[in-house]
């Protein structure tokens, strides 16, 4: 992680257009993109839970919605911070930024679900339902910027086609996107220890 | 199904609050404007779609407390009953006496503010299709919140309202601007049955997870 904001943040080219504002991608960027791929992580779990009854899952689902939320929180600053430079604004009622804002409040809303019941099987069961029923924002989200003309531009790496950054701002990039996923995996098991210890003491 | 419409007819509060509030909305809401400013038609859709968000919740909320408390709920599983169907029925009657007629004040009150000036089947049954759907996710946050409080089920059940919004959305404004909104209206109709039946499900195992 750290290596791919060094070369970010030091050697990569300024940007022609946004100069060195745009550097705040490599820390935007990789939040952005993790703080829904954690939400498929806890809808799996979720799923795996109602399902199969597996005892580590509620555990796994709670640890998540704490990350995610930070994460999600996170997105929504540094694309805030990177606003001020490029939009002229900290914030705008755009279809990304508020379905990402709303996913924050989803987070929000399970951590305070589960922690509303006394019963700890019944929060469990709940949590899962409310997660794997929230899935479906997930997709308007990641299509929001195709879906409608807004001021977030639309999605400049992608799996199938050519991505439309250039490869020595990509790279840096994409060592963010590894780094900062190796590092929410080892934040996960710490909070997962966590939040096991906690459920048990209980 | 005839018994659920009845009981909900009988509690006269719960039916014609909802509907009473909504008229007060649309009542309210040129009174805080210029009656004879145009902005009443541009800004009628934002409001009319706050203002049904507003009434599902407040119509769902505690919709399941009654049989919940009075162990209505927990008597039908002990003698094997479905609750899908009773939370089903009661949704169903809910949609008869609350919905319909939000859906029917709601097309008068665009026909009044010139916010629909034609296809006024098709916006009557687009309105009621979406408060279908948002009385079916209130539905799920009401039970969820069960003895917890109304506050508990809106935070976790607001942000599933997002696609019925949008959907909802598009769906006024092609029909203010008179393009062919009948695709939509199909998409809104299918959404509503779809939704409708997964919610009374999930409503239904929330219910019986409180129960146990």
């Amino acid at each position: 992680m750290l290596l791919g904001w060094i070369v970010g943040l030091l050697f990569a080219p300024i940007d022609a257009v946004q100069g060195h504002s745009y550097r705040i991608i490599y820390l935007h960027v990789p939040m952005a993109i993790y703080s829904q791929l954690i939400y498929w992580f806890m809808a799996i779990w979720s799923f795996c839970f109602l399902i199969w009854k597996i005892k580590i899952a509620p555990s796994m689902i709670l640890s998540a919605a704490y990350i995610g939320c930070m994460v999600t929180f996170l997105a929504l600053l540094s694309g805030s911070v990177w606003g001020i430079p490029t939009w002229g604004t900290w914030w705008q009622w755009d279809a990304r930024i508020t379905s990402t804002f709303i996913l924050f409040i989803m987070y929000l809303a399970l951590l305070t679900v589960n922690n509303s019941f006394q019963n700890t099987n019944t929060a469990d069961q709940i949590t899962a339902w409310i997660a794997l029923v929230g899935v479906i924002n997930i997709p308007i989200i990641k299509k929001s910027v195709d879906w409608w003309s807004t001021l977030h531009q639309p999605a400049s790496i992608s799996l199938t086609t050519e991505s439309s950054i250039d490869l020595s701002m990509l790279i840096p990039l994409l060592i963010s996107v590894i780094g900062v996923g190796i590092f929410l995996f080892s934040l996960g098991l710490k909070v997962s220890r966590w939040v096991i210890y906690r459920r048990e003491s209980d | 199904m005839i018994t659920e419409l009845f009981k909900l007819f009988q509690r006269t509060r719960d039916w014609l609050g909802p509907i009473l509030i909504f008229t007060m909305i649309m009542i309210a809401f040129p009174l805080s404007l210029n009656i004879y400013s145009a902005d009443l038609i541009s800004s009628f859709e934002s409001v009319l779609v706050i203002s049904l968000l507003m009434i599902a919740f407040i119509s769902c909320d505690g919709i399941f407390n009654e049989d919940f408390l009075d162990g209505s709920f927990e008597m039908l599983i002990s003698e094997g009953g479905s609750l899908f169907q009773a939370v089903f029925e009661k949704l169903c009657a809910s949609f008869v006496l609350i919905s319909f007629p939000i859906a029917l004040a709601g097309l008068l009150f665009s026909i009044a503010n010139g916010a629909i000036n034609q296809n006024y089947m098709i916006a009557l049954l687009g309105i009621f299709f979406v408060n279908i759907i948002l009385n079916s996710i209130f539905a799920f946050g009401s039970a969820i919140s069960l003895n917890k409080g109304a506050i508990l089920g809106v935070i976790s059940v607001l942000p599933f309202s997002m696609p019925a919004i949008i959907l909802f959305g598009r769906f006024l404004d092609s029909i203010s601007s008179n393009i062919s909104s009948i695709n939509l209206l199909q998409l809104l109709g299918g959404t509503s049955i779809i939704t409708f039946l997964i919610f009374s499900w999930l409503c239904s195992r929330i219910i019986k997870l409180h129960i146990e």
